[in-house]
């Protein structure tokens, strides 16, 4: 597995943001909300979820907006829209480095930036990607390289109380057996990601104890 | 209105469940049944290939444009194919003019992938000339009445107009750089897999909707898509977020799948059957 590092409340102006990085790729998301919502977006019964993407290089293409919304339907599912109605929750994602991972990433980056807001949250999730080699071994968290001589690259969003699947993404031929595996291999890996935002959270909120 | 009318405008949920408690919709489908599919291909003549498919009331037309282009210098002996999906505003009063929406972006993502991942064409197969020339497959895909489920009517008519594709023999002459291309439309493309999509609709724990309409949709919470190739085996799988699910649920979306896989391509082989004895 690579290396995860991550900073909290990284932008001053954000509700809540932050910088993670699973490799050598790295995200940046920004959290605004819940607040203002223009009429035309607005929602009588719920919040209306925003979530924008923008690359390290190059326009915006039908990559980035399929992935904008895969993580809206994702972070849809997960926070208590029905506690904000007639508001907007708006995340912001900006690609800084990319090493393949920028899915996972991203979503990661999405969920600690949604707890440091403290938007409220039915339960946690997190991404894990995942390559079948040729010779059907499973790679957690591959690098670029390591992607392009695979079979398939698998990734999964897990919610955090039973790992059981937000989202599912797949590049390449997966039969039933291997998607099995992977999706297992995953789950094993996602424990080790929630930890991980376990501790960027206690040592977030030590440093405020500190303080006071 | 009728007061069932009445109830359906103005409470739309409550009427849907009741339905899905007698385990039906309100189309009188049972939770797992799919609808009827109808194929035509050859529907636009001006394209090299193209089809037509009805899921239900779901209308989807594809059209594929076949244009020279120089290969991309990474990868210099390898051609292009570009699915690109748009709604059309006359498809659903949700759908409105201007650029692509989401539903309309993510699927275009979702036929890249599965072209991709499935292997249906082989990049190389489509270069005429290293460096120099290469076929460039504009897939279009156009839903003119949408009614549920733009996955699998998208990916059946962009299969079927595949197959029936026919492209003009083209020749290079080095010396004089002169390129020639024949007057009839002769080559077909050599498919090399024909995958099939099943989309389920996912409205709440335990209870799972197969090709779901435009109002299973809306009131489910989320789609999952797999797709299988036509030995039946899963080729790959697309949740894009949606409530979450067991594991073990995707199975079973495989076993129903698989009956869908041979149905779908035996209809795509008669169509192309009866279009080769007729013409």
């Amino acid at each position: 597995m690579s290396k995860h590092a991550c900073e909290l409340n990284f932008l001053s102006r954000s509700d809540g943001s932050a910088l993670y990085s699973i490799g050598n790729t790295v995200a940046l998301a920004s959290v605004n909300g819940p607040g203002e919502v223009k009429k035309f977006n607005r929602l009588y019964n719920r919040a209306y979820l925003e979530v924008s993407y923008s690359p390290s290089t190059g326009q915006s293409m039908i990559g980035e907006r399929a992935l904008e919304s895969v993580i809206t339907r994702t972070v849809e599912q997960v926070i208590l829209v029905h506690l904000h109605p007639r508001t907007a929750v708006n995340v912001t994602i900006q690609e800084m480095q990319s090493d393949g991972l920028e899915l996972s990433t991203s979503v990661n980056a999405a969920c600690l930036s949604l707890l440091d807001a403290g938007v409220q949250m039915k339960s946690t999730f997190a991404a894990v990607t995942c390559c079948l080699t040729p010779s059907s071994t499973i790679l957690i968290e591959p690098t670029a390289a390591e992607m392009k001589e695979s079979v398939a690259v698998a990734t999964f969003v897990l919610d955090g109380q039973a790992l059981n699947v937000l989202s599912a993404h797949q590049e390449g031929c997966l039969n039933a057996e291997n998607f099995n595996a992977c999706l297992k291999a995953c789950q094993t890996a996602a424990k080790d990601v929630f930890n991980f935002y376990r501790q960027a959270l206690e040592k977030k909120y030590h440093t405020c104890n500190e303080i006071s | 209105m009728t007061s069932l009318e009445t109830w359906k405008t103005f409470e739309p949920e409550s009427y849907y469940k009741s339905f899905l408690e007698k385990n039906k919709r309100p189309d009188g489908r049972g939770l797992m049944k799919v609808r009827p599919i109808t194929i035509k291909i050859g529907t636009v003549t001006t394209a090299e290939g193209s089809s037509t498919v009805r899921v239900g009331h779901t209308t989807v037309m594809c059209g594929i444009k076949a244009e020279i282009a120089t290969p991309a210098l990474r990868n210099p002996d390898e051609g292009f194919i570009v699915p690109n999906v748009e709604l059309y505003p006359c498809s659903s009063p949700k759908i409105k003019m201007g650029p692509p929406g989401e539903k309309a972006m993510g699927t275009s993502q979702f036929l890249k992938n599965v072209l991709h991942s499935s292997g249906v064409l082989d990049l190389k197969d489509l270069c005429i000339v290293p460096n120099k020339l290469a076929w460039c497959l504009y897939c279009d895909v156009a839903c003119i009445n949408y009614d549920g489920n733009l996955y699998d009517a998208a990916l059946t008519a962009i299969m079927a107009a595949l197959q029936n594709v026919r492209l003009p023999v083209v020749s290079y002459d080095a010396e004089n750089d002169k390129t020639s291309v024949a007057s009839e439309r002769t080559l077909p493309l050599m498919i090399k897999a024909k995958p099939v999509s099943s989309t389920f609709t996912i409205y709440s724990d335990g209870i799972q909707l197969m090709d779901p309409t435009a109002e299973d949709e809306s009131q489910g919470s989320g789609e999952v898509v797999v797709v299988l190739l036509e030995n039946g085996s899963l080729c790959t799988t697309h949740k894009p977020g949606g409530q979450l699910i067991l594991p073990n649920i995707l199975d079973d979306f495989v076993k129903l799948a698989k009956k869908r896989v041979k149905v779908v391509n035996n209809l795509i082989d008669r169509v192309l059957t009866e279009r080769m004895d007729t013409s």
